[in-house]
C-alpha cells in the first residue's frame, strides 16, 4: 500500500516536529496544528501510491498536504460560504507549497527554532531584546536589572550555542 | 535544556598584550555587535580591535549569519518556544498513527479475504446453477451508500457481458464491487480504479472462473467524490469493460 513512500512510523519520526511547526505558524492553535499533523501523515500514507518522486521530494508532497488541510481550515474559520460549491478536495487543490526550495527553507526555520528551544531562557531573552527588540546592551540591560557585561556575556555566548547546534543539524557549515 | 554561560573560555584567554580581561570583555562583546546592540564609543572599540585581532574577525565572520536567521523567527515564538515540539506529541501521534494503520491493514486483509470467498462462491454456484450468481447486498452497506453503473463493453467480444459495478464510499477510500455475467474469455482480469485527475489504481484482480460470471471486490484508496470510473482489463491491460458511476 505504501508505494515508494516510507513507513508511517518513519514518516512520522522525521516530519511531526517540521509539519507542527508549520501548522502552527499558519493557524496558531496547537491542537488545529496537531490534528493538521495527524490527518496529513496519515492522507500521504493512504494514498502512498499517489506520491510520484519524479514530480518533487517527499517532503515537498507532504507539505503540500498540509499547506491545503491548513487553508481548509482557515476558510472553514472564516464562517463565510465559499463562493461556489464546496471547498476542493484537500488532495487535488494545486500545492500551497510549490517547491522543494521552499520546503528547505520551512525545515530550516523549523530547525531553527529546534536550535533555539535547547538555549536558556536568559539567552534566549537577551538574543531577542538585543536583535527584534532592537534594544542596546544598555537598555536591555535595564529590562533585565543585570550588569551590561552580563547582557553581553548572554549573546554572545547564545549566539554561540545556536551557531553551534545549527551546524550539529547540518543548517550552518 | 541549558547551556553553561561560559563553555569555552579558555579559547580565548587573553594574550599577553591584552591582560586584565580586557580581551575576553571584547571578545565577548561580538554577539552584541553582530546583532547591532552596542552604542558608539563601545561599537567603534570593538571596530577597532576586530581589524586587528584575525581570530575575533573569523569569530565574527561564523555569527555573522544568524541575525539573517533569527529573522525568519518572531520574538514570541523565540522566547516561549512554541515551535519547538514537545516530546508528548510525538508519543500522541505515534500512538494514534499506530492505531489507524492496524485498522487499514486488518481492513485490506478482509476484502482480501471477502474477495477470495465471493469468488470461491461464484465458482461453487456457477457449476452448480450453470448460470446467475447469489448476491447478498444486505451483507455489504447501507443500500443509500452505493452508487451503481452500469456495465459498458470496451472490445467485441465482451458486448454480451451483464452486470453492475458498485462503489461503496469509506473514510480511507472507496471500495467497489463487481457482479458480472458472460466475461470475455481471458486467463485473467484486473480491477482498476481511475481518479478524475487520471490516476489509475489496481484495486483487485481475479482469475478466470469456470461459468465466466464474476462477484469480486475490490479497494482503492482513491475517494470516491475522486473517483471516475473503474474498468477490467485483462494481464496485458487491454480494456474489456468500462463503469462510469453517476456524480457523487
Ligand atoms: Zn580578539
Amino acid at each position: 500500500m505504501a508505494g515508494g513512500l516510507r513507513s508511517l512510523e518513519e514518516l512520522q519520526q522525521e516530519f511531526t516536529g517540521p509539519l507542527h511547526a508549520f501548522a502552527l505558524r499558519r493557524l496558531g492553535d496547537r491542537r488545529a496544528a496537531e490534528e493538521v499533523v495527524q490527518d496529513t501523515l496519515v492522507r500521504a500514507w493512504r494514498h502512498a501510491d499517489r506520491f510520484d518522486p519524479a514530480r518533487g521530494s517527499e517532503a515537498a508532497w507532504l507539505f503540500t498536504i498540509a499547506g491545503n488541510l491548513v487553508i481548509d481550515r482557515l476558510r472553514r474559520r472564516q464562517a463565510r460560504p465559499v463562493a461556489t460549491g464546496r471547498p476542493p478536495d484537500p488532495d487535488t487543490t494545486m500545492p500551497l507549497v510549490a517547491d522543494d526550495a521552499e520546503v528547505d527553507r520551512i525545515l530550516e526555520t523549523w530547525q531553527l527554532a529546534e536550535a533555539l528551544a535547547t538555549l536558556s531562557e536568559e539567552h534566549r531573552a537577551a538574543i531577542v531584546l538585543c536583535h527584534h527588540r532592537g534594544h542596546s546592551v544598555a537598555e536591555a540591560a535595564g529590562v533585565l536589572g543585570v550588569p551590561e557585561g552580563t547582557v553581553k556575556s548572554r549573546v554572545y555566548y547564545g549566539l554561540r550555542a545556536l551557531r553551534l547546534r545549527l551546524e550539529e543539524q547540518g543548517v550552518m557549515g | 535544556m541549558t547551556t553553561p554561560d561560559q563553555p569555552d573560555r579558555p579559547d580565548f584567554d587573553d594574550p599577553p598584550d591584552r591582560p586584565g580581561g580586557e580581551h575576553r570583555g571584547l571578545r565577548e562583546a561580538l554577539g552584541a555587535w553582530v546583532l547591532g546592540a552596542l552604542d558608539g564609543p563601545a561599537r567603534r572599540e570593538v571596530e577597532a580591535h576586530v581589524a586587528s585581532c584575525p581570530d575575533c574577525a573569523v569569530e565574527v565572520g561564523a555569527l555573522s549569519p544568524l541575525p539573517g536567521l533569527l529573522n525568519r523567527l518572531s520574538a514570541e515564538e523565540i522566547v516561549d518556544g512554541r515551535l519547538a515540539v514537545d516530546p508528548g506529541l510525538a508519543d500522541r501521534m505515534a500512538t494514534e498513527l499506530r492505531a489507524v494503520e492496524a485498522s487499514v491493514h486488518q481492513r485490506l486483509s478482509r476484502w482480501r479475504a471477502t474477495a477470495m470467498v465471493a469468488l470461491a462462491l461464484a465458482a461453487v454456484a456457477a457449476l452448480v446453477a450453470g448460470a446467475g450468481l447469489l448476491v447478498d447486498r444486505g451483507a455489504t452497506a447501507p443500500p443509500e451508500d452505493r452508487l451503481v453503473a452500469p456495465v459498458r463493453a470496451q472490445v467485441a467480444d465482451a458486448v454480451s457481458t451483464r452486470g453492475e459495478a458498485a462503489a461503496l464510499a469509506w473514510e480511507w477510500g472507496t471500495t467497489v464491487e463487481l457482479d458480472l455475467q458472460a466475461l470475455p474469455d481471458r486467463d485473467s482480469y484486473v480491477l482498476w480504479a481511475v481518479a478524475t485527475d487520471g490516476t489509475r489504481e489496481q484495486a483487485g484482480t481475479w482469475g478466470a472462473t469456470t461459468g465466466r460470471g464474476a462477484r469480486v471486490r475490490g479497494a482503492s484508496s482513491i475517494a470516491r467524490q475522486d473517483l471516475d470510473h473503474v474498468e477490467v482489463t485483462d494481464a496485458d491491460g487491454t480494456v474489456l469493460m468500462t463503469f462510469t458511476f453517476p456524480p457523487d
